[in-house]
């Protein structure tokens, strides 16, 4: 960890990622906003002003409440999503990269199939098939993403086997079980911590996808995707970019933020990992 | 090399029949059918409904509507779209070209300006190259594409008043270079989606080969830095360009479909959209057929283009 801190933009995006937590889970209580209620007296789409600080939408809703709640959901997908790709992609990759034969042609083949289909048409055809829910979003981008996790997974499995110490393991008469557990899991361990950081930015930019597509979070619940949804109107596109403009911003940010994280506990733990 | 093209080809049949049955099921779990989203006048009967059911076929148990349709396709038939009332086929024949047009376009440009940028940047570490490719390949997956869209229709579509924001033709204009301002647009979202990847490839695949021997070899025999680079770098370090492309291929289908979408570009792509909202299997079902065959072609075609570039792929 003293070589994550010595990384400069590996330490400004975690404190961009913690400034941002903090503040979309604590403003809007310590403020009283509310998301979802219309003020129609200010007015639907009206510009930035002392009462609505970001103006508000299409619904005379406050933006700037909506923003950070929709802060709240696109943090919240970025970091539970990733956890379930490793939860079924680390498995998958080290049966693989172990037992090589039937299981790898399978699972490897399963990867191959998933990577041939544009994974937001898959990812929305499955939302439809659930119905839009958050939990709904975070499971199926979760899910989307065991293809990449496994195949990382299964490269260093590969070079590992290979190392004289699994051999010098069978040799002792070692179960599978253990040697995986006790051999295998460590050096695959850094390539996975720094993939959950890596997979937390993409996930973010399939969950704004979807919801900017309708097919993520509904309204009135706020979400980055959906106050974007607001600009497939080319007048609010072009004339209110207020509307747009934060959250797109704020999308952007956090991704980069998420990758520098990455690229710095990448740097940290082992400079020569190709990822 | 027959073999090897063999073998592919057979892959890319089980893929695509995975991809199918696995859409095809998932498809008909949505809830929520066809007839629903369709409507009604609020007025039929159950039996009205039962029978529409029935023309449709949603009676049927799943496996059975899977094997009709797998079984119509490789009769060439891709049935009748619930939505439009014709062919499947039709519809997507109509929207099948702009998105070639689109996507042929805008992955030419991202190679074009790609490769020439990743190639100096190996070249010149730390120079001015070097900076533009590593921005570029932060914001290649840090922007999400319809963002991109967005932000390229307000700042060149609204704000320099350079080109047409949507659609394919201003209306009652047929013309060449109506076509072109209004695909310039579009097809440049695809080449900055696309290119971040393509540069840092190239940018990682030279710096593996500038450190050859054989480059030094090259350079000792007096070819010139030009020739060395171009014709004993860049050729090797083509194949893992290649590979790039090929996995990145379908996420750009699913790119260009989002900003089919975004800039009312006719393609397939924001059809799939459209049906997938209407429930419409057999269109949807069409327009996956269509998607995975282009990008499994397109790997194919690649493919070759690798075994031409590395005869060690050749003669394997």
């Amino acid at each position: 960890m003293k070589k994550f801190r010595k990384s400069r933009s590996g330490m400004i995006g975690l404190c961009f990622l913690i400034v941002e937590a903090l503040s979309v889970a604590l403003l809007p209580a310590i403020f009283h906003m509310d998301p979802v209620s219309s003020d129609v007296q200010a007015g639907f789409l009206a510009a930035p002003s002392a009462a609505h600080l970001l103006g508000t939408d299409g619904a005379a809703r406050d933006l700037l409440a909506r923003t950070l709640c929709g802060g709240r959901v696109s943090l919240l997908v970025g970091v539970a999503a990733p956890f379930i790709s490793v939860t079924l992609g680390l498995p998958l990759g080290l049966a693989a990269g172990y037992y090589r034969g039937p299981a790898e042609t399978i699972i490897m083949r399963a990867c191959d199939v998933f990577m041939s289909f544009p994974s937001i048409l898959l990812s929305l055809i499955l939302v439809s098939v659930i119905g839009p829910s958050l939990g709904a979003l975070i499971g199926v981008i979760g899910v989307m993403g065991w293809t990449s996790v496994a195949k990382l997974v299964y490269a260093s499995v590969l070079s590992i086997r290979e190392k004289e110490y699994i051999d010098s393991a069978v040799s002792i008469g070692r179960t599978d079980f253990e040697i995986l557990r006790r051999e295998i899991l460590p050096g695959v361990s850094s390539p996975v911590l720094v993939a959950l950081s890596l997979r937390a930015g993409s996930a973010i930019l399939q969950e704004s996808g979807l919801s900017f597509l309708g097919a993520g979070i509904r309204p009135p619940q706020a979400s980055w995707g959906g106050i974007i949804y607001a600009a497939q109107d080319l007048s609010v596109l072009t004339r209110m970019p207020w509307v747009w403009a934060p959250s797109g911003i704020l999308i952007v940010l956090t991704i980069v933020a998420f990758h520098f994280v990455g690229e710095g506990l990448r740097d940290a733990l082992d400079p020569k990992m190709k990822l | 090399m027959a073999r090897y093209l063999y073998e592919r080809v057979l892959s890319a049949l089980l893929t695509m029949f995975f991809i199918t049955a696995i859409l095809y099921v998932l498809l008909a779990s949505i809830q929520g059918s066809a007839l629903d989203v369709m409507g009604g006048s609020g007025g039929e009967t159950a039996a009205e409904y039962e029978s529409a059911r029935q023309a449709l076929g949603l009676d049927l148990p799943l496996w059975l509507r899977y094997a009709h349709w797998l079984r119509d396709v490789l009769r060439g038939d891709l049935g009748m779209s619930y939505r439009y009332g014709i062919p499947v086929a039709e519809v997507i024949g109509q929207r099948f070209w702009p998105s070639v047009l689109l996507i042929g376009t805008g992955v030419s440009f991202a190679v074009l300006l790609g490769v020439p940028v990743g190639l100096l940047a190996a070249y010149r570490p730390r120079s001015v190259w070097d900076r533009l490719s590593s921005f570029f390949a932060l914001t290649g997956f840090a922007v999400p594409r319809f963002i991109t869209c967005i932000a390229f229709i307000y700042i060149f579509s609204f704000k320099l008043r350079l080109v047409p924001a949507t659609g394919m033709h201003s209306s009652g204009v047929v013309s060449f270079g109506d076509l072109v301002s209004h695909l310039i647009l579009p097809a440049s979202t695809i080449t900055f989606g696309a290119v971040g990847y393509l540069i840092q490839q190239t940018r990682s695949a030279c710096l593996d080969v500038f450190h050859e021997d054989y480059l030094k070899t090259a350079r000792a025999k007096g070819l010139s830095e030009l020739e060395v680079v171009l014709k004993h770098g860049l050729r090797t370090a083509l194949a893992p360009i290649l590979t790039q492309l090929m996995v990145e291929m379908p996420e750009i289908v699913g790119f260009a479909a989002i900003a089919e979408k975004i800039f009312g570009w006719p393609g397939i792509g924001s059809l799939m959209i459209e049906a997938i909202r209407n429930r419409d299997i057999p269109l949807t079902m069409g327009v996956t057929l269509v998607i995975a065959t282009l990008v499994l072609c397109v790997n194919i075609l690649l493919d070759i283009a690798y075994g031409l570039l590395d005869p060690r792929v050749r003669y394997r």
